[in-house]
């Protein structure tokens, strides 16, 4: 795994996994229409944790209810199917009240990808600090490391968040922009408020 | 004497690789301070070995609970 800061950018030489292969497969359709970026739990396990998961969250750029319906009718016939409803009007006025929606591939529920639209400023500005990861079989958008630590760590705040946090402090600590982390805090503990 | 030589050099080699690979946990004082150095001595893991190495470990674990 090599991480170049400067680039933002990770190269990860990894056997991909059925986890890591829904979710790139889910990526590569949803980046066609908008901007994508994986947040949360998965950003670790993509990046080593040993411990699996049903959700794979992923903010997606709010986007027109055409651009969705073309996203929507690309998801479904790549297999995946929404969890919430088939009626893509009913999904896009979800998304437009800040409520996830999921989507799986196959028989069953798990995993899915849950997927939203930012709802403030903080989450939007996980679009733009992001890394690409760089897998042998294509490209994943994840929040930054630090992002990723100051969320998990001051804002979720679970013993399973506190450990995921801890895994990538671990295997970036020499390149952790703790500046960065503390001024997110910050930011995090007015949203809280 | 030859074949002296080349046991010696098999044994070092052996207990070389032995040292490589045997590397040990510090047990938890509590439930919560062992999955914390696990999850340590799993990064120092991730860090030793390559890319391949440590994801067909992590694949054979969420392979087991994820289906294709």
């Amino acid at each position: 795994m090599k991480y170049n800061k400067k680039k933002k950018e990770i190269i990860l030489d990894k056997e991909l996994n059925n986890l890591d292969k829904f979710a790139l497969d889910f990526f590569n359709i949803a980046i066609k229409y908008t901007d994508c970026v994986i947040i949360s739990g998965y950003v670790s396990i993509l990046l080593g944790r040993s411990r699996a998961t049903e959700d794979v969250d992923i903010f997606i750029k709010k986007i027109s209810k055409e651009n969705f319906y073309l996203l929507y009718n690309d998801l479904i016939s790549n297999g995946f199917w929404c969890i919430n409803s088939d009626n893509p009007d009913a999904l896009f006025d979800y998304l437009k009240e800040n409520l996830a929606i999921r989507f799986a591939r196959g028989k069953i529920p798990l995993p899915n990808m849950e997927m939203k639209f930012p709802k403030d400023k903080l989450d939007e500005d996980a679009f733009e600090d992001s890394i690409r990861v760089k897998l042998p079989n294509g490209e994943i958008k994840i929040s930054s490391i630090e992002r990723h630590i100051a969320f998990k760590k001051y804002f979720l705040g679970s013993e399973k968040d506190d450990e995921d946090a801890l895994h990538i402090e671990e295997l970036f600590k020499e390149d952790i922009d703790y500046e960065k982390i503390k001024k997110l805090h910050e930011l995090l503990k007015l949203r809280k408020k | 004497m030859k074949a002296k030589e080349k046991y010696k050099q098999k044994a070092e080699k052996s207990q070389m690789k032995t040292k490589e690979q045997k590397v040990f946990m510090k047990p938890g004082k509590n439930n919560k301070e062992d999955r914390e150095n696990f999850i340590k001595y799993w990064v120092n893991y991730i860090k030793t070995h390559s890319d391949k190495e440590w994801s067909s470990q992590q694949k054979v674990l969420i392979d087991s609970q994820i289906s294709k």
